[in-house]
């Protein structure tokens, strides 16, 4: 427990040089948010700047910004009037949130189950096939294959809707499938090697002597190692799920958040694009330390407390 | 090259290097062979076959707006609403990604052995301080950082190098580093050492070349990871930009007018995944010979 806390503590550092990089990089290219607009008189600009707090100096706004980001606010949108970017993420977090969380909950149980049984079945039919698949869909992002899924299934075969959001559970498989096969590809890959290295050693060729059934040496004594690299690699896996619901929520006009952060950075929304910067950030920091802390309870070799908080 | 001492050759004869071993296993696998020979093509014909071609990839054919693959009218993958010829656009697109792929991936090794060598090799409070800077860089959302940048910065040919190197080198750094520290140890470094060679020039003649080996497996598989970033930020609008070309431009175009004009995706599609599987298969086949996995 002292290690998780250690943890936490150890991420507000790198959350706040996220924050400032984020903020310097900003404030450190020309044009701002009303350039684009039609030309205003200069009181107006004026006005327009003070009421966002533009006209003072960097320093305060920066300092005033973070203490937003403190109490949960990041401030007005420039661009989408009346809402604030706080509550922009609020409506459209849940979307994106259940659409990466089911994708990885699908990738984990297929990548499992396909590794583990492709290294079950080594270097037969099924592993060949299995493997080659992986091999395919490496190659394949998420980009490509969302389009080409909704090409067969949305326009050939007429199964599934081309897009949208909230109408029929339909409309949740291509996202969530396109979103996750890359990460099945991977996980698979992951399990089988480790899988076959789990499967040589010598616990395992006990569990062999005492008689016990394959199917328990594999879904109990041996499974258990093998989640230690999936568990590790979920962090990334987690990082690239959202960058991969970036696109995928363009391609199937999905209501969700990935779209504010293209949209902000073209129409120079700073405080919107800071907060999805901010917001992605506190997520990817946040899964990366609970799968940390799943990798330890999993792994007794692990032991943080005596590494001072690793 | 140069002849280069890897460690001590093991099995090899005395007229054979480990170099020449590895390199004999690599292309005996019949998957590396076909791999090889696929891109060779590809990479020729995207090279070659736009320059000798008569038309130019931008050429617009008003008799062939939106027309699907025909070999009578000379258009082999079909062409787009503008009217240009799809073949020459993906073989021009195929090109610039791999390029980026190249140099994007020649910029992160660069930085990597640089960053990773010297860590490795003062190791103590250097090595210390440089790794956690490392560890800090790789639980930034760097994806987001490099959006930004190309969303503030203008969408320069230049700057997209630039930022997916600077993506792709904390690995590189990792391995090299690990590298560095156990070759470090070895007794020629003690000797040039105690002969009074200056540390960096210890790096840039001992250390650097005798870890070549990971880091050519892990630039060869790099290079499609670089091309698939490329790509994304290209879908996105913020990567290569109209009237160049690349993958990922084709992709997004090909995505929009999916159910007038599926040719448009499909190609430049199965171009990128043709491309990336072949590099990511010659990465693998690299990796078994170079360093004799049985596992995978």
């Amino acid at each position: 427990m002292t290690y998780a806390f250690k943890r936490l503590i150890g991420a507000v550092p790198l959350l706040l040089i996220i924050i400032t990089l984020a903020f310097i990089l900003m404030r450190s290219v020309p044009g701002g948010p009303f350039d684009q607009d039609r030309n205003v008189p200069p009181e107006i600009e004026a006005n327009l700047k003070a009421a966002y707090h533009l006209d003072k100096p960097l320093y305060v706004q920066y300092l005033n910004y973070l203490g937003g980001v403190i109490r949960g606010d990041l401030g007005p949108s420039f661009k989408y009037h009346d809402y604030s970017v706080s509550q922009l993420i609020k409506k459209g977090a849940p979307v994106s949130l259940r659409i990466g969380g089911l994708a990885v909950l699908v990738a984990l149980i297929l990548g499992i189950s396909l590794g583990a049984m492709a290294a079950i079945y080594k270097s037969r039919l099924f592993d060949n096939i299995v493997m080659g698949m992986t091999m395919l869909f490496l190659a394949m992002p998420s980009f490509v294959i969302a389009p080409a899924l909704s090409l067969l299934f949305a326009v050939v075969l007429k199964w599934l809707p081309v897009g949208g959001w909230g109408d029929t559970p339909k409309q949740y498989f291509l996202p969530i499938i396109s979103l996750a096969i890359p990460q099945i590809a991977y996980i698979t890959r992951l399990v089988r090697g480790a899988m076959l290295e789990v499967l040589q050693s010598r616990y395992i060729l006990f569990a062999k002597a005492r008689g016990l059934k394959a199917a328990r040496i594999i879904w109990v004594h041996a499974i258990r190692p093998t989640m230690l690299p999936v568990v590790s690699y979920l962090g990334p896996a987690t990082a690239s799920i959202l960058s991969g619901s970036i696109v995928i929520e363009q391609i199937f006009s999905i209501p969700g958040i990935g779209r504010y952060f293209i949209q902000g950075g073209l129409n120079r929304d700073y405080t919107l694009v800071l907060g999805m910067v901010i917001f992605f950030g506190v997520l990817i920091i946040l899964s990366n330390l609970l799968m940390d802390l799943i990798y330890s309870g999993l792994n007794p070799r692990v032991d943080y407390e005596r590494r001072g908080g690793g | 090259m140069k002849d280069i001492p890897l460690s001590a050759p093991t099995s090899a004869s005395a007229s054979v290097s480990l170099w020449q071993l590895s390199l004999r296993r690599f292309i005996k696998k019949p998957s590396v062979m076909i791999s090889i020979v696929v891109l060779g093509l590809l990479v020729f014909i995207a090279f070659f076959g736009v320059t000798i071609s008569a038309y130019h990839f931008d050429d617009v054919f008003w008799d062939a707006i939106t027309i699907g693959p025909s070999f009578e009218k000379g258009h082999f993958f079909g062409t787009d609403n503008n009217g240009r010829d799809l073949f020459l656009r993906v073989l021009m697109g195929a090109r610039i990604s791999i390029l980026i792929g190249i140099f994007a991936s020649a910029v992160s090794v660069f930085i990597g052995v640089s960053y990773g060598a010297i860590a490795g090799y003062f190791g103590g409070r250097v090595d210390g301080i440089m790794m956690r800077i490392v560890d800090i860089l790789y639980a930034m959302p760097f994806i987001f950082f490099v959006i930004l940048l190309m969303v503030f910065m203008g969408k320069s040919i230049y700057l997209i190098f630039f930022a997916l190197g600077a993506v792709e080198w904390l690995t590189i750094a990792r391995i090299v580093r690990g590298q560095a520290l156990t070759i470090k140890q070895k007794d020629y470094i003690t000797a040039a050492r105690s002969i009074g060679v200056p540390p960096f020039t210890i790096i840039r003649r001992h250390i650097i070349p005798n870890l070549l080996g990971p880091v050519i497996v892990y630039m060869t598989m790099t290079i499609p990871q670089t091309i698939i970033l490329e790509s994304f930020l290209s879908f996105l609008g913020l990567g290569v930009q109209e009237p160049m070309t690349s993958l990922g431009v084709l992709i997004s175009d090909g995505s929009q007018q999916l159910t007038e004009a599926p040719w448009l995706l499909l190609f430049p599609a199965g171009t990128l995944c043709i491309i990336v599987i072949c590099l990511n298969i010659l990465g693998e086949g690299l990796r078994d010979a170079l360093f004799d996995q049985h596992l995978k």
